[in-house]
């Protein structure tokens, strides 16, 4: 497949300025872009099947699971290695050196030289050297108390208690999940033409939601091995109910800023979408739909037990909002408004994570509007220099496109209240207090604000002496503004790949920049731990793996997940 | 050592970072060096001369350039062309649009042959391009042209029975809009002595008498690359602990305090 450039398209939807806003992309909700949910399309459409080969657990589900995936074109492995891990050492953080999990996605075969190779190195992650045929590493740990309580109520001949699921959706939580080259493994120029996985994210993807299956299978055989009389099989309703979670914190942050051309691309689509559906007239049967997915969605956040009180508190907001939507929704007669007068009317009366749960419900609604769109989210990542342009032309530029960034001076404290940068533990990125904490001379460049503004007032200060400077000239005596100066004449190309925010700013919050690209990968559930770490969980409610090899589910149900609802139980929990 | 490209790249871009070279500058030396190994052109082992020179920063004196006619001549004072170089074949290129051809011949730089890694994005750009240009090893230089991807096409390598003095190291770069027809420098022009029939004009170096003339079709540098995108890329322990310990000048120590500055994770 060929890498779509990113182009910009034509724009009569919503500016930059309001979708580029920092906090609104924190509050975005997965949609059927979402690569979770592009993934499991693709499966079924494709006629992807899975099965596992290998299962060489002992009695406490320690040892290594192999799952083959077999596509029209090839075949893959997911390799799985359990190992005993002590609580003390149990930790979600990128210095981290033991999990309970670790796995991998393996192009092709796995024959007895790469199997001890993966055995020796995945184990070990980032200290392990692997194997270019592996096309995703990661690990995992427990939920303990989940695990725990799954594998006495199996084993006892009752279902597992669904309230466990409300509050941590999964067995499972990786935290970390790596491709495009690291530590060895396949590079993405490799991936990128590869007609499986040639979506961006789609060999993570898949890798965690084999590793979904596996914990449904694991627990299964512990509880099967602690009293073979007595184990039931975990009720597929719960199966579809228990998801694989994920721990994020700052290691995701610098993506979104390192990948502006791949950023506009999938928001652009996004937006593309968006307009496209806006710009349907409501039919009765629209309203409806929308109803009964609106009523789903409250559910959804009325049983979702979240800790941290903010994102709990935002949670009640989002379903006064949505008692408020559904009034609307009930009073509508066909004409009497559009979907955009909804939009506007949401704007004023509704939080951020209303309006963009909203964007994605009508997404959904309209699935044609996403046609084609799901091929087309990566992107030409090449960022280069405009020599020939004139040092006036590039003033202009950006004045033109850098006024959000460009006119504030960055010296008041509030301003430039953090530096980031990377510890020499595990290269782990971490945010500084300058001034405070030691290490700002070793400052990352992610502050694209301030970037700009430098190179703004450098360049104006050159121009003095040097009015008819090439781009190319400013640079050569001005090489520490390289980076940034190609950048903006890049980007000036593109609509929605800067982030318009200052990552230096006091009140900034990082963990916007984490949700923003979770919402893309499909996650949900957001769950966060102050503002620099968040839990979300993946594929809860999705397809299991049997109904994808049996391929004979309809659209809805194969794609309608992303607010998955308690399977309901007895007092006994049964079904 | 096995590497992916990916990681090369990075590393590299950590360690001259670790250096104090420039984020952009950092970025394109760290990708003209992967492109290089990822054709096989195994020069990986030059990289520590060049961080060697790198380092040595205090005694580089700024490039000189002169300007004649279509010609660039840029002499380096014997500094990297990690450091700054590729800057001077943008500044030719800003250039390319408004003449025929324009040539920039660098100087007084040791490692020029790292640029030919540089080349494919400007053609990529839409410009012709080609190069020759003296590899590290002993009397070898190798002759360059492009496809409109950037994928390597003509690639000679040639022993030189007379060794160019070090204080003559040269690359040849000659860039054309694409619209003009354009025959590309090759060895069959550098041994001859007619001019060649589009007026390539003889590299400033003594003619080389070709003892050994190996050719490498695009085909062949192709399938290198893709072996080396399946295979990964070899570096020497060495090295990547080099890389390592230059990329560790960009990461802060780390105490209590600074762990908190990734927040809680439990």
């Amino acid at each position: 497949m060929n890498t779509p450039v990113a182009t910009p398209r034509p724009s009569h939807g919503r500016p930059a300025s309001l979708v580029m806003d920092l906090e609104r992309l924190g509050s975005m909700s997965p949609s059927r872009l979402s690569f979770a949910r592009t993934l499991l399309r693709s499966m079924v459409e494709n006629r992807w099947s899975v099965d596992r080969t290998q299962f060489a657990l002992d009695e406490q589900g320690f040892g290594e699971v192999i799952y083959r995936i077999t596509t029209p074109h090839q075949q893959y492995h997911v390799v799985i290695f359990a190992q005993p891990l002590a609580d003390e050492l149990r930790t979600d953080r990128v210095i981290a050196e033991a999990w309970d999990v670790t796995f991998c996605l393996v192009e092709g075969e796995v024959d007895s030289a790469l199997s001890a190779s993966l055995a020796a190195n995945i184990p070990l992650q980032e200290a392990g050297r692997q194997h270019p045929r592996v096309l995703v590493i990661s690990r995992a740990n427990k939920s303990v108390r989940n695990f725990a309580h799954f594998v006495a109520a199996l084993s006892s001949g009752e279902q597992p208690d669904v309230g466990t699921l409300k509050r941590a959706g999964y067995l499972y939580r990786t935290t970390a999940v790596y491709g495009n080259g690291k530590f060895g493994i396949a590079d993405y120029s490799r991936v990128q033409s590869n007609p499986d996985f040639s979506r961006p994210f789609s060999p993570q993807m898949a890798a965690v939601y084999i590793l979904r299956q596996f914990s449904i299978d694991q627990v299964e055989h512990i509880a099967r091995c602690q009293a073979p009389n007595t184990t039931v099989a975990m009720d597929r309703e719960l199966q579809r109910y228990v998801g694989i979670g994920n721990s994020t914190g700052l290691g995701m942050a610098p993506f979104l800023i390192n990948h502006p051309q791949l950023i506009h691309q999938w928001i652009a689509n996004r937006e593309h979408a968006l307009r496209k559906a806006s710009r349907e007239t409501p039919t009765s049967e629209d309203i409806a739909t929308l109803q009964q997915k609106l009523a789903v969605v409250r559910q959804y956040f009325d049983e979702t037990w979240i800790e941290d009180p903010e994102q709990a508190k935002r949670n009640l907001e989002v379903i006064n909002d949505i008692d408020w939507l559904s009034n609307q929704l009930n009073d509508y007669r066909p004409g009497q408004w559009s979907w955009n007068c909804l939009q506007e009317s949401l704007r004023e009366q509704a939080g951020l994570e209303t309006q963009e749960l909203f964007n994605s419900l009508l997404i959904d609604l309209y699935p044609a509007c996403t046609d084609g769109l799901a091929d087309q989210m990566a992107a030409d990542e090449s960022i280069e220099l405009q020599p020939e342009m004139s040092s006036k032309a590039l003033q202009q530029l950006l004045e033109d496109q850098c006024a959000w960034a460009i006119h504030s001076t960055y010296e008041a404290p509030d301003e430039r209240f953090w530096f980031w940068y990377k510890s020499i533990e595990k290269e782990e990125p971490r945010l500084g207090e300058r001034g405070v904490d030691s290490g700002s001379e070793k400052e990352l460049p992610l502050a694209v604000a301030p970037a700009l503004r430098a190179l703004y007032q450098d360049l104006i200060a050159y121009r003095v002496n040097h009015a008819d400077a090439l781009a190319v000239e400013f640079a050569i005596d001005h090489p520490e503004h390289l980076e940034t100066l190609r950048r903006a004449q890049t980007m000036a190309q593109t609509e929605f790949g800067e982030i318009r925010s200052n990552l230096w700013h006091e009140h900034m919050k990082p963990m916007h920049l984490l949700r923003a690209k979770l919402s893309f990968l499909g996650a949900n559930r957001f769950d966060p731990k102050g503002d620099r770490w968040v839990r979300v969980t993946f594929f809860q409610g999705s397809p299991l793996l049997s109904e994808v090899n049996e391929g004979a589910i309809d659209s809805a149900r194969l794609d309608d997940w992303s607010f998955a609802l308690a399977p309901k139980q007895s007092n006994s929990g049964h079904p | 050592m096995r590497v992916s490209a990916n990681e090369l790249s990075s590393q590299l871009a950590k360690a001259l970072l670790g250096l104090g070279l420039p984020q952009g500058i950092s970025r394109d030396a760290s990708e003209m060096i992967t492109w290089l190994e990822l054709y096989g052109f195994e020069t990986s082992i030059y990289v520590t001369n060049s961080l060697g020179l790198l380092e040595a920063s205090s005694t580089v004196q700024s490039p000189s350039l002169a300007a004649a006619d279509n010609r660039l001549t840029i002499d380096l004072q014997g500094d990297s062309a990690l450091r700054s170089a590729a800057l001077y074949l943008e500044l030719a290129a800003a250039k390319v649009a408004t003449v025929d051809k324009i040539t920039v011949s660098i100087t007084q730089c040791p490692d020029a042959f790292w640029l030919l890694g540089y080349l494919p994005r400007l053609v990529k750009r839409g410009m012709i391009v080609s190069a020759d240009c003296p590899l590290p090893r002993d009397n070898e230089r190798v002759s360059l042209s492009f496809d409109e991807h950037g994928s390597p096409i003509l690639a000679e390598r040639l022993e030189s029975s007379d060794r160019l003095a070090s204080d003559q190291s040269v690359i040849e770069v000659m860039l054309a809009p694409s619209l003009m027809k354009y025959q590309p420098i090759s060895a069959t022009n550098l041994a001859s002595d007619e001019p060649a029939a589009n007026e390539c004009p003889a590299p400033p170096t003594e003619k080389p008498s070709a003892t050994d003339n190996s050719q490498l079709s695009n085909e062949t540098l192709n399938n290198r690359y893709q072996e080396s995108l399946a295979r990964g890329l070899s570096v020497s322990d060495e090295l990547w602990a080099a890389l390592k310990r230059y990329g560790e000048n960009t990461l802060v120590e780390a105490d209590e305090q600074s762990r908190q500055g990734a927040g809680p994770s439990e």
